[in-house]
């Protein structure tokens, strides 16, 4: 498993999309507080609460799993690793090890980025304390969580075409689906479009967040990150047949 | 007996298709093992399955006796169809990247596998821009990264040049007087003739049969046969004038096994003994004939 990750790692240093990515997504962070500068006068903390959105994260985040993840089935060298004797569950976790790895580097210069424009272009609001920083630890669940899922989309798709495209539009798929179910079911107590893993960082928006869904989010970020890698590896050993 | 490779009723099955229908194949350690069949046959079908590419569907293999399969595959090298190669980097770094899975090579080792297979002056080319046979090349150099005990090689010339087909036939033989095992599929009968220490026969995803080159030799001499009036007396008469032949007689019929560079003469020396030849004939199958007998048109 160390040498896999040691192979990973070194691709991920070599992988052009993490520091394309990174830095499309930074200069959306610029480009949103020159052009947004009525809104966040003396918040510059909410800049960085709503920064995620602003940068489109979580679809830069998705290209790049996808990118990442596929790298190996596109150009087969995925072959010269298993015969080597590394089980299809080693390789799985090592390409998530260095998957959410690469997305916690991304998540902490964006935020960093958000950060320093905020103090930079807006100030900081006197009393606000680190209440922002709980959003973001928040943030960063929810945006592991679909990292997940855009994770086992890529790993089952293997190819970068269909995975990027999975990435983008699966997520719409399900909330569409769950949006259907929830006009079926017509339950005042319980949306479950709004549970959906994707529905789950605008909960954190630092303005609109109320504090029950806040803290049911959060743990349903953390619940769903299991789920969907446990769930995926299993679903892949069921399409490898070596059960 | 100690085997590399041992499968016992090894299966395959895609949708209908048998792919790799109860194959017990035996590989010695030492042996070049070469695979000979059709396209479809099953070779690399089984080659997967040895390296854990696919899972057979029953059936058992061992690989150097033992059954940890994955432990046992750290020690195997493989070129399996097309090379799997990082098509925006250099021979050098390829190669650097891949032999993080063995644990490691310094430069000096990369650079002499690269020279092997005549790959050390590529410089900073991308393997995107290689030809196919720089591309098999490095598939090969890549494989023999780790020290492998045993190379697994599906089709390792297809693409080369004649200059590169000696380079890594070289190589194989080189490898081989240092104790690694190889397992090689080709289309070139020719070429595994030149090799193959051991063949596996395989047609329609069944191992036909098992032979060594040796055995193979034997079953593929020809004869010259002779019809004559007087069987014995054309023996004795061989026999005074070319001590060096091998000669069997049957009735009035005399074969000569071994190579004979001018049957002519054989005629000329029995004419003139008195001896009438009614006929004389090439008699056996070779090379080629004996494995089209036995994977089919």
């Amino acid at each position: 498993m160390g040498k896999l990750l040691k192979l990973e790692f070194r691709k991920l240093r070599k992988q052009k999309s993490f520091y394309i990515c990174t830095a499309l997504m930074l200069a959306l962070l610029l480009f949103s507080a020159v052009t947004m500068k009525q809104a966040y006068i003396g918040a510059g903390a909410a800049f960085a609460e709503n920064a995620l959105s602003a940068c489109s994260f979580l679809m830069f985040a998705g290209i790049f799993t996808a990118l990442l993840v596929c790298d190996d089935y596109e150009q087969q060298t995925i072959k010269n690793i298993y015969a080597r004797g590394y089980s299809r569950s080693q390789v799985y976790f090592s390409k998530l090890i260095s998957v959410f790895l690469a997305v916690t580097a991304m998540f902490a210069l964006v935020e960093l980025g958000a950060i320093l424009l905020g103090c930079f272009y807006f100030g900081v609001e006197d009393g606000t304390g680190f209440r922002w920083l709980g959003t973001i630890a928040a943030q960063y669940a929810a945006c592991m969580a679909n990292v997940s899922f855009y994770f086992v989309v890529s790993a089952t798709l293997r190819k970068n075409g269909a995975a990027i495209a999975g990435v983008l539009v699966a997520p719409t798929l399900v909330s569409m689906a769950l949006g259907l179910a929830d006009s079926l079911l017509k339950s005042e107590t319980v949306v479950l479009a709004n549970w959906w893993v994707a529905a789950l960082p605008a909960a954190f928006s630092g303005q609109t967040a109320e504090a029950g869904r806040f803290a049911g989010c959060f743990l349903a970020s953390l619940l769903y990150i299991p789920f969907f890698v446990l769930g995926g590896r299993f679903f892949q050993k069921k399409l490898e047949g070596v059960f | 007996m100690s085997y590399a490779v041992e499968t016992k009723a090894l299966c395959k099955r895609y949708g209908e298709k048998r792919a790799v229908n109860q194959m017990s194949v035996h590989i010695k350690q030492g042996d070049i093992y070469g695979l000979i069949g059709k396209n479809g046959a099953g070779k690399t079908s089984l080659m997967k399955l040895l390296l854990g590419l696919t899972f057979p569907d029953s059936g058992s293999m061992q690989l150097f006796g033992s059954g940890d399969l994955n432990g046992e595959r750290r020690k195997i090298g493989s070129l399996i169809e097309a090379p799997g190669l990082f098509k925006n980097e250099s021979a050098y770094e390829n190669m650097k990247r891949f032999s993080i899975l063995s644990g490691g090579a310094s430069d000096g080792e990369i650079r002499q596998i690269l020279q092997a297979v005549g790959l050390a002056d590529t410089g900073r080319k991308k393997a995107d821009s290689f030809s196919l046979g720089m591309r098999q090349r490095l598939g090969i150099a890549v494989a023999l990264l780790g020290k492998p005990r045993l190379l697994v090689l599906d089709e390792p010339i297809n693409g080369l040049d004649p200059a590169g087909i000696k380079e890594i036939r070289d190589v194989i033989l080189r490898l081989h007087q240092q104790g690694v095992t190889f397992l090689i599929s080709s289309h070139l009968l020719d070429e595994l003739g030149k090799i193959a220490t051991n063949y596996g026969i395989v047609s329609n995803g069944a191992l036909v049969e098992e032979i060594t080159a040796e055995e193979l030799k034997k079953k593929c001499e020809t004869s010259l046969v002779l019809k004559t009036d007087q069987g014995s007396r054309a023996e004795k008469i061989l026999r005074e004038a070319f001590p060096a032949l091998r000669l069997e007689t049957a009735g009035n019929t005399v074969s000569v096994p071994s190579a004979v560079k001018d049957a002519s003469e054989l005629n000329r020396v029995l004419v003139q003994a008195g001896v009438r030849v009614y006929e004389m004939k090439s008699d056996g199958v070779g090379f080629e004939e004996f494995f089209i007998e036995r994977i089919g048109k």
